[in-house]
């Protein structure tokens, strides 16, 4: 199994064509950005198989193995992998099986290279918000876990068996992030009830303003 | 389970939302609301939990990938997906790159 590295961004870049390969691989290179390279497809599998990438450009078409084939072991793989595909050869069939791919852009050759460092900028976006996503979730599965023991552990002693959290009117924080689809006032509710759950103790200072923070980004987008 | 599921059929031809609406109903169970433009997709997609949903791509005053952009901002969990009678692949770019999920070619 593949190892996920800290807060870098692994990149794979495939092209049979090595001096765009190479010039790309300058363009994407910097000190946060692992970046890999592979001239035709069995490479890039076998590249695959061994590193867990974050971002992945793929040529469309090569001998052997074109980019389409690619794009769907990628996403087989590693269903977060962000792909983009770089063609000269844009058709409609193509366009459309790569949207049904889950890729994430599409550049026609030729292009600029600042038009693909817009494009990987917003790709690279994406991803570290996604991974910060996936660990304030992580960090709320956990602090759901901590709650659970300490309930069970206060009702056992009988020290406080009148607070019950999840049955009296305190909110759980399983009903704080669980709604995405909330329409926007609930989240002044999810803000009180946060404010409830500091003031009582179950969250640390640290904790509270990273739970509003993520609150308050969720409420900016959706306005 | 299927009975939860809400869609959203956005077209300005009257035929595209019957029949969409007809056999989404029919083979699936499915409730299935309709709108003949943008706005009044918002409207909808404010006030129904919508799961999915279908648009047009050429609509009087909000096109397609306008519309999907502001489905986004106000829930990006909603896929989309586009029909159209006019494909290229200049409009298939252009929604890749605003987030929907697949593309159907009128007649369907």
């Amino acid at each position: 199994m593949p190892k996920e590295v800290g807060f870098q961004i692994n990149t794979l870049i495939v092209d049979d064509d090595k001096i765009i390969a190479d010039i790309l691989r300058d363009l994407l290179s910097d000190k946060d950005r692992l970046v890999d390279v592979c001239y035709d497809g069995f490479s890039a599998i076998e590249s695959m198989q061994k590193n867990l990438y974050d971002l992945i450009l793929l040529d469309l078409v090569m001998p052997g193995m074109g980019g389409l084939d690619l794009l769907k072991f990628a996403k087989k793989i590693n269903p977060d992998v962000i792909v983009i595909i770089i063609t000269g050869y844009a058709s409609l069939e193509t366009a459309i099986t790569a949207i049904r791919e889950g890729a994430y852009d599409y550049i026609r050759k030729p292009c600029k290279l600042e038009e693909i460092s817009i494009v990987v900028e917003n790709a690279i976006d994406r991803i570290r918000l996604n991974r910060e996503n996936r660990e304030l979730l992580k960090k709320l599965q956990d602090a759901y876990n901590e709650l659970m023991v300490f309930k069970k552990e206060k009702v056992r002693d009988g020290k406080i068996a009148s607070i019950n959290f999840f049955s009296s009117n305190m909110p759980s924080l399983h009903y704080l992030f669980n709604n995405n689809n909330s329409p926007p006032d609930n989240y002044v509710d999810k803000l009180q009830a946060l404010s409830l759950l500091k003031e009582n103790g179950m969250l640390t200072e640290i904790e509270f303003r990273e739970f509003k923070r993520h609150l308050v980004e969720m409420i900016r987008a959706k306005e | 389970m299927s009975q939860n599921i809400k869609i959203l059929v956005v077209d300005d031809e009257e035929t595209i939302l019957e029949v969409f609406k007809e056999y989404l109903e029919s083979v699936n169970n499915y409730t299935v609301f309709t709108a003949r433009d943008g706005l009044e997709a918002l409207e909808i997609i404010g006030r129904e939990e919508i799961s999915c949903c279908f648009t047009d791509l050429a609509m009087p005053v909000l096109d397609g990938v306008e519309l999907t952009k502001k489905i986004h901002a106000y829930d990006n969990t909603i896929p989309v997906v586009v029909i159209t009678g006019f494909p290229s692949t200049d409009n298939v770019i252009r929604t890749l790159k605003n987030g929907i999920v697949d593309f159907l070619i009128k007649p369907i």
